[in-house]
């Protein structure tokens, strides 16, 4: 297994690392943001040079080249697997389509045999995450390894787009599946939140959209802690994700996509069920950097050598609140899987990933999400 | 370097980032925009941080304040809750019920003392399974067994409800029901209550023997002896055995009461009944008559041999003295046997035949007995029978007065009433008054009779004081022995002594008979009772001698017409003449006239339009016991006469 990585900037035009006759690329992996016409130059360069090579691509809120946080910016990841046979399909949906059934209908195109890890990658803001990844787990074998995320639109929360192979989708799923035994994964999730203040009863919501906690309007609520800075929601909301509670005792954070005045309402990336304890959380630099590292501690009991790539999927919410120090988090990263792992990812709005070996893949907010990949010498 | 390693990580990755050569003035530039913008975002990072604080613990102080204030209000209801606990168990406590409530989940929920007393719990049933506390209620019980059924089918059918009665080792009865528990309207157990009814059950058996026994022998009473005696002489028809009944009768027991008194009496009563007890034979019932009279009824016998036998023993066990405090007292008791089916088959003519029965005994000598025949049933039997039966009538106070209103014909209201003279025997059946006043005449108990009558009389005339008007004269019959006999006046003075009665407001009603029998002693009576205030009325005039002239000479100031003269005066001419010239002789004397026997409207015109003063009779009213006789004075009733 070999990795090589390639970006673009509108600055700097593409730029390549060594070029090796004899690297041949089974998957490419891309990733953008804050320009439209990035899905087109990547299309271009894809065809141009990898034309038979699967390409998944998705917008973000940043892009992870290596230890490097990147902006407004094309990263390529090109993986070259000896033995790991690699399929890529995408799913399409409207505004009538329930999550649920859209998870089902991409995990129905795949062939389940031998299949290790599902590595998805789905619209930022058109589709309910919670139920998408229900729907998905329903359909594929329990021993699956299912990650990924939900692609971003910066800290805008306009628009999200996919690449997949020559096409680009704006209402789209799509997922890569990884097969064969050679393939050793590992995978690992953490956010690193502080809860404070009291524990709010959710008594107003509907899926993902919450009205009222302790039956005052939530969005006041945000509103009120937020200050001046209320005039940036949907995005400054991301600075107080909420950590739930459900009635089965189960917890999950969930963080703002966005919201509505008129209904006094507020949308999450995923379930905010009615009956559930919310407590705000906020930032602290240093614990946010100690989530990213205990995410990718998790990843190691998965390997017995060094992975060689790592996939990092990581919440715009923590990037909004690190600013500068975003790269921090990927250092972090970095100093625990070692300095031969390649590392490539985005920022984005909501995380695929079982929380440990014993769950099903959830979703969710605010957290570093890790995917490592090694794959053992054919002997 | 080490200057650098020293340096804020942030400032490293800030200076490690800067674009152009080092030292430029660009990195310059740079390196200052990005180390403003760190700055910026500390500040903006701060405020957000001040300003969660704030809220936050402001929303905590608050929820705090909510959180000590429904801490209060539990506590206050904590407070109710423990009150109203307390006021439910001394409730509980207090009942004289034994309380167990069983909860759905067949475990003892509550228990009161009065439960744990009644099957003696050591233990707390609580803590024990239902099954152990269920044995041990068992155990307690002579038969538990319904009582095991109804607690299964409560645990099976929440909607059960028992009610039952169960009895318990040392004789107690325990009333036993069950009722749901609920919670709103969910049922979530049944309440068991236990009841000691013991005392309530013995009174009722008390009230039950009271109502046929006598309570001074204990013997059956004359009600449980007729039905006894009706049973067993249906059994006699069936089985075609005799039914002998014997009526014993102390000679001379009247003596004993009026002079040693009833006390004593009662005791030679119950002596007697125990003597009788011991020769009983066997299928024989003894029971208290009345007064002095028992009466036993043998069944299933052949012949009359056993009776008389009986008898005989009866007979000679009054050989031997009474003792009545040291003093020893001779008694003799006659027995009068009657045979079903030879003499009767009804149980009051059996009883009457053996009454009559004794009265032969009693006439043969007393101190025998006589068995029923025919021939005996003569008139001087039966007026001995008659006779004995007044002084019983006369002792235990048989007679009664029903009243007669009289209507004045000048007012239509009523002015006074006639007394007349009812008695209502142990059978509770009227007798006729003609079947025993002329024997009472006879043998002189019309004296005592009439002497009671007196002082019923005043003392009606007490009661009604409030009813009636202050001329209002309440009339009785006085009859010809105790007006002939010298002892009236004195007699009277008695009665009104006795009762502080008022002479003025009674009337006697004389017979002109008695009145001409002695003329000289019955006008002075008349004057001496004049003088003690009691006005006079002759009565059943037009009977007897109707004489005028002597009327003229007695003290008098009523007088009434027999009804004889009356009944036909709206279709016979010469009676109408007849009373018509009586009227105008004797108002013509100052005397008023009654007329009598008045049924209908003509005739109480006919005699107003003749000047009568008074009538009485069906048409206004029939004599009416007393109770009926003041609820018609309080109606304030008056007549129409046209």
């Amino acid at each position: 297994m070999r990795v090589r990585q390639y970006s673009y900037s509108v600055e700097t035009g593409w730029e390549h690392g060594n070029q090796e006759a004899d690297f041949h690329a089974t998957v490419l992996l891309a990733f953008y943001s804050d320009n439209t016409d990035y899905p087109q130059v990547l299309k271009t360069w894809h065809s141009n040079n990898f034309p038979n090579v699967p390409l998944l691509g998705c917008s973000t809120a940043g892009e992870i080249q290596n230890i490097e946080v990147k902006q407004a910016s094309i990263v390529v990841t090109a993986i070259e697997f000896s033995a790991t046979h690699v399929v890529l399909k995408s799913q399409s949906f409207d505004e009538t389509c329930e999550g649920k059934e859209v998870g089902q209908s991409l995990a129905k195109q795949f062939e389940h045999k031998d299949l290790q890890l599902f590595f998805v990658l789905s619209d930022g803001l058109n589709i309910n995450g919670t139920h998408f990844i229900e729907g998905l787990t329903s359909e594929l074998p329990e021993n699956v390894v299912v990650t990924g995320g939900m692609a971003g639109d910066g800290d805008r929360f306009e628009g999200t787009s996919l690449v997949v192979n020559g096409d680009i989708y704006e209402r789209s799923v799509a997922a890569l599946a990884f097969y064969g035994d050679a393939l050793e994964l590992g995978y690992g999730s953490r956010g690193g939140w502080d809860p404070f203040g009291p524990d709010r009863l959710v008594t107003r919501s509907e899926g993902s959209t919450l009205y009222e906690l302790d039956g005052q309007s939530a969005l006041e609520l945000y509103k009120q802690y937020l200050g001046e800075h209320a005039q940036d929601l949907p995005s400054s909301g991301l600075r107080f994700p909420l950590k739930i509670r459900d009635t089965k005792g189960k917890e999950y954070v969930r963080t703002l996509l966005a919201i509505d005045e008129s209904q006094g309402s507020m949308t999450f990336a995923g379930n905010v069920p009615e009956g559930a304890y919310a407590r705000l959380m906020k930032a602290n630099h240093d614990r946010l950097i100690d989530g990213a590292i205990a995410a990718a501690e998790k990843t190691q009991p998965f390997h017995d050598e060094a992975p060689t790539l790592a996939l990092l999927i990581s919440c715009v919410g923590r990037k909004i609140v690190m600013e500068q120090r975003i790269e921090e988090e990927v250092e972090g990263v970095k100093s625990i899987l070692g300095e031969s792992v390649d590392i490539a990812g985005f920022y984005s709005y909501g995380e695929f990933c079982p929380l440990s070996e014993e769950d099903s893949c959830t979703l969710h907010n605010q957290t570093m999400t890790i995917t490592t990949l090694r794959e053992r010498s054919a002997e | 370097m080490t200057q650098e390693q020293e340096l804020h990580r942030l400032l490293q990755r800030q200076l490690r980032k800067l674009p152009g050569p080092k030292g430029s003035e660009e990195a310059f530039h740079s390196l200052l925009q990005l180390v403003s913008d760190a700055y910026g975002q500390s500040d903006l990072d701060r405020k957000l941080l001040e300003r969660s604080l704030e809220l936050t613990s402001a929303e905590l102080t608050d929820r705090n304040r909510k959180l000590k204030q429904q801490l209060d209000e539990q506590h206050k209801m904590r407070e109710a809750l423990q009150l109203s606990h307390s006021y439910l168990h001394a409730s509980l406590n207090a009942t004289h019920d034994g309380m167990l409530v069983i909860g759905l989940d067949h475990t003892v929920r509550l228990v009161n003392q009065v439960f744990l007393k009644l099957f003696n719990f050591e233990a707390d049933p609580r803590e024990q399974a239902l099954e152990s506390a269920i044995a041990q209620i068992s155990e307690r019980l002579l038969d538990a067994s319904e009582l095991i059924e109804a607690f299964e089918r409560g645990m099976r059918d929440v909607h059960f409800k028992a009610r039952m009665e169960v009895q318990s080792r040392d004789g107690h009865y325990i009333e036993v029901y069950s009722s749901q528990q609920l919670l709103g309207k969910e049922v979530v157990g049944h309440v068991w209550t236990f009841r000691d009814v013991t005392e309530l059950r013995i009174s009722e058996e008390e009230a039950k023997h009271r109502a046929y026994h006598d309570l001074l022998t204990g013997l059956p009473n004359r009600r449980l002896l007729m039905t006894r005696l009706a049973h067993a002489l249906e059994a006699g028809q069936k089985k075609q055995t005799q039914t002998i009944v014997l009526f014993f009768d102390l000679d001379g027991f009247k003596e004993v009461n009026d002079y040693l008194g009833h006390g004593a009496g009662d005791a030679i009563l119950k002596e007697v009944s125990k003597r009788i007890e011991r020769e009983l034979p066997e299928h024989t019932l003894l029971a208290r008559h009345g007064g002095d009279e028992f009466v036993a009824v043998m069944e299933h016998q052949d012949n009359s041999d056993a009776a008389t036998a009986f008898a005989q023993s009866v007979i000679e066990s009054f050989i031997s003295p009474f003792l009545l405090a040291a003093n020893e007292l001779s008694l003799s008791c006659s027995i009068g046997i009657a045979c079903a089916p030879e003499h009767g088959l009804e149980a009051d003519k059996l009883i009457s035949f053996a009454d009559t029965a004794m009265y032969r005994a009693k006439s043969l000598g007393k101190n025998t007995y006589a068995v029923y025949s025919l021939e005996h049933d003569s008139q001087s039997i039966q007026r001995l029978k008659v006779r004995h039966q007044i002084n019983t009538a006369l002792e235990q106070n048989q007679f009664e007065l029903f009243f007669q209103p009289k209507v004045s014909l000048k007012t239509g209201q009523i002015i006074g009433a006639e007394a007349l003279i009812r008695w209502r025997d142990e059978s509770g059946a009227y007798r006729n008054p003609l079947d025993f006043i002329p024997i009472a005449e006879e043998n002189g108990q019309i004296i005592p009779i009439s002497q009671w009558l007196m002082r019923e009389c005043c003392l009606c005339m007490q009661r009604w004081k409030d009813c009636i008007s202050d001329d209002f004269v309440l009339a009785l019959n006085i009859s010809a022995r105790h007006f002939s006999n010298g002892a009236l006046v004195n007699d009277l003075e008695n009665a009104l002594n006795a009762t502080g009665g008022i002479a003025s407001q009674l009337e006697f009603e004389v017979t002109e008979t008695a009145v001409m029998e002695d003329v000289g002693l019955a006008i002075a009576t008349l004057q001496a009772l004049r003088e003690r205030g009691v006005s006079i009325a002759v009565d059943d005039f037009g009977t007897g001698y109707s004489s005028l002239s002597y009327l003229r000479k007695l003290p008098i100031e009523v007088l009434k017409i027999d009804k004889s003269f009356v009944d036909d005066i709206l279709h016979s001419n010469e009676d109408r003449t007849l009373v018509r010239g009586i009227i105008e002789m004797v108002h013509a004397l100052g005397i008023e006239v009654v007329a009598e026997g008045i049924e209908n409207q003509n005739m109480a015109q006919l005699l107003k339009e003749m000047n009568c003063d008074m009538v009485q009779g069906y048409y206004f009213c029939k004599p009416l016991p007393e109770h009926e006789f003041v609820t018609l004075m309080q109606s304030k009733v008056s007549y129409p006469l046209t």
